[in-house]
């Protein structure tokens, strides 16, 4: 059984707001050694398969070119990524060489079975999707592709046509669209209304819940799957807030840090299915990863949670 | 908003050195020659500059921008546009406009042209590699933007009585663009371009004095033959 049908089964476990949940909390720090099975995983909607509610984003952080030493630590930070059981890697076309580091990354590794590939078609011309796609294939260096999405809702008519076609070949196995910054969540509505996609990618995080009104709602109704980026608004909550205490009462949430404070708002949103924060830190990347185990926020600790940052 | 990190953009910078080598020493040399031929005559003739800070914006256009740093980032290729067309527009210059003198003056505006030349030949690798990560992270004169902006900045101060505003108007826009870079990458060092925008618009078209300034500058200019 390979990670990606473990997972799948993992569906079945007790849920609370479609998270699978484990028992006994155990939340990260680097040296203790996950146990896989006892990680969050959110279903997709659309198949029902799990992923891991935490992932990966790639913007600034894997756009490092040639240069063989950042492209080994981006190397390291995927190898621990999966080590601690994560899943989506979410990319661009716009993001400069990292689809092209993320690949020179998987060729270093000698597993990663529990990848889900997340990737965009970012350009105006109808003409360039496949060949974006095509691209994609090349640089990750795989034969098919998880999630395919249109990046800022850009041509997106058109793109998602070409992302069915390649869907129906097989070649790629889910389709989305992205916004982020607030932008154009008007746009994004009138899509999951009246368009079949599989993911819808936003920004959500403590501090932007624009959200929460109406399109993760509409979410939830529609069985769309949400990945939530700028989870931490680019390190602006961290120079915000990484100076002042954490609550005592997180200890309930098994939170250690801010990261994990941050992150495990987002995913215990019952709409929200992954969070891909992005990082060029080990360090960083451990911290995060801990946001994947141990007890969720409740719907009442959530709102402490929001309240807390607020009165900050 | 930039697709890259400071870290990310001077390991691209020892890189490029790296894949274009030996091209920094050759575009160094070239510079060498144009400071010293300034300082060693008092008037120079206009072909053999142009040629050079051409041939400069050219090479950064096409190969720094559209080559290289395209990898990294996505709007390269348009800064690599204006860089072709300034490179075209001075190649251009040194064709059709023979009458231009660049001219040793020892004013105020001479003195700022000088030091925007050799601050963008010798000093802007030597803060690069300070303020940076290091050598080989570092831009040189010819090969890379900001160098070669200043020195073209530079060199243009040394035209009496004044630069005709066409060889200006670019690498003033660019110089100002930069300052995005500058601003969300901290880059301290680059701060000086804008600087030196400002003060290359002050020195030839907004004054005409200073020590030995305006007409007597032009009058020692004349006297002081060494060349
Ligand atoms: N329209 C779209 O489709 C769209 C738009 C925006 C983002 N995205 C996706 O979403 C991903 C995430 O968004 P983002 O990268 O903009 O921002 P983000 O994930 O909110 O923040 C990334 C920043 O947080 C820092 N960081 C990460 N973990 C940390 C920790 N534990 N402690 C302190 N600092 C930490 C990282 O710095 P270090 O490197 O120092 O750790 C990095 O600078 C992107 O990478 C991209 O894949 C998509």
């Amino acid at each position: 059984m390979n990670r990606r049908s473990f997972l799948s089964t993992l569906g079945g476990l007790a849920a609370w707001g479609g998270l699978a949940v484990s028992d006994p909390p155990l939340f990260g720090t680097a040296t203790v050694r996950p146990r896989l099975d006892e990680m969050h995983t959110k279903a997709i909607p659309s198949s029902g398969e799990e992923i891991p509610v935490i992932g990966l984003g790639t913007y600034i952080t894997f756009n490092v070119g040639t240069n063989t030493r950042l492209r080994n630590n981006c190397a390291d930070i995927m190898e621990a990524f999966f080590e601690r059981g994560g899943g989506m890697i979410d990319s661009s076309p716009m993001y400069g060489s990292s689809e092209e580091v993320i690949g020179y990354g998987l060729d270093r590794l000698d597993s990663a079975e529990s990848l889900f590939s997340a990737t965009k078609i970012w350009t105006r011309r109808s003409s360039q999707g496949p060949v974006q796609i095509d691209d994609s294939l090349d640089l990750w260096r795989i034969r098919e592709i998880d999630l395919m999405q249109v990046h800022n809702l850009l041509n997106w008519q058109d793109h998602l046509e070409t992302i069915r076609e390649y869907k129906d070949e097989g070649i790629i196995r889910y389709s989305g669209v992205t916004t982020s910054h607030g932008r154009r969540h008007r746009e994004l509505e009138q899509i999951m209304q009246n368009e079949s996609v599989d993911f819808i990618q936003l920004t959500y995080n403590v501090l932007d819940r624009q959200a929460e009104n109406r399109l993760l709602p509409l979410a939830k109704d529609r069985g769309i799957a949400v990945i939530a980026n700028r989870p931490f608004r680019r390190k602006q909550l961290f120079h915000q807030f990484g100076n002042d205490p954490l609550p005592d009462w997180v200890s309930e949430i098994d939170v250690e840090n801010w990261a994990q404070f941050f992150l495990k708002f987002i995913v215990s949103n019952p709409a929200i299915t992954c969070a891909i924060p992005a990082t060029s830190q080990l360090e960083h990347l451990h911290e995060n990863m801990g946001a994947l185990y141990g007890k969720m926020p409740d719907e009442e600790q959530r709102r402490r949670m929001a309240e807390y940052v607020e009165s900050l | 908003m930039l697709p890259f990190s400071f870290e990310s953009l001077f390991a691209f910078f020892g890189e490029y050195n790296r894949s274009v080598w030996p091209a920094a020493i050759i575009a160094n040399l070239l510079g060498a020659v144009l400071l010293y031929t300034f300082y060693r005559k008092a008037e120079t003739k206009p072909r053999l500059v142009f040629i050079v800070l051409g041939m400069a914006w050219l090479w950064v256009g096409a190969v720094f921008y559209m080559t290289h740093l395209a990898m990294l980032f996505f709007a390269a290729p348009y800064f690599g546009g204006i860089f072709l067309l300034q490179g075209l527009i001075l190649l251009w210059t040194g064709y059709s406009r023979s009458e231009i003198i660049f001219r040793d003056g020892r004013d105020y505006k001479g003195i700022a042209g000088y030091m925007f030349m050799v601050f963008a030949l010798l000093m802007y690798p030597v803060a690069d590699g300070l303020l940076g990560t290091g050598w080989p992270d570092v831009r040189f004169f010819g090969i890379a933007p900001e160098p070669t902006i200043l020195f073209t900045l530079g060199a243009l101060m040394l035209i009496r009585p004044q630069a005709p505003f066409n060889l200006l108007i670019l690498p003033i826009i660019v110089s100002f663009v930069t300052l995005f870079t500058t601003w969300v990458l901290a880059i301290l060092q680059d701060w000086l371009i804008p600087f030196a925008a400002i003060a290359a618009i002050f020195f030839i078209y907004g004054y005409d004095g200073g020590v030995d300034g305006g007409k007597n500058s032009e009058y020692i200019g004349q006297q002081n033959l060494k060349g």
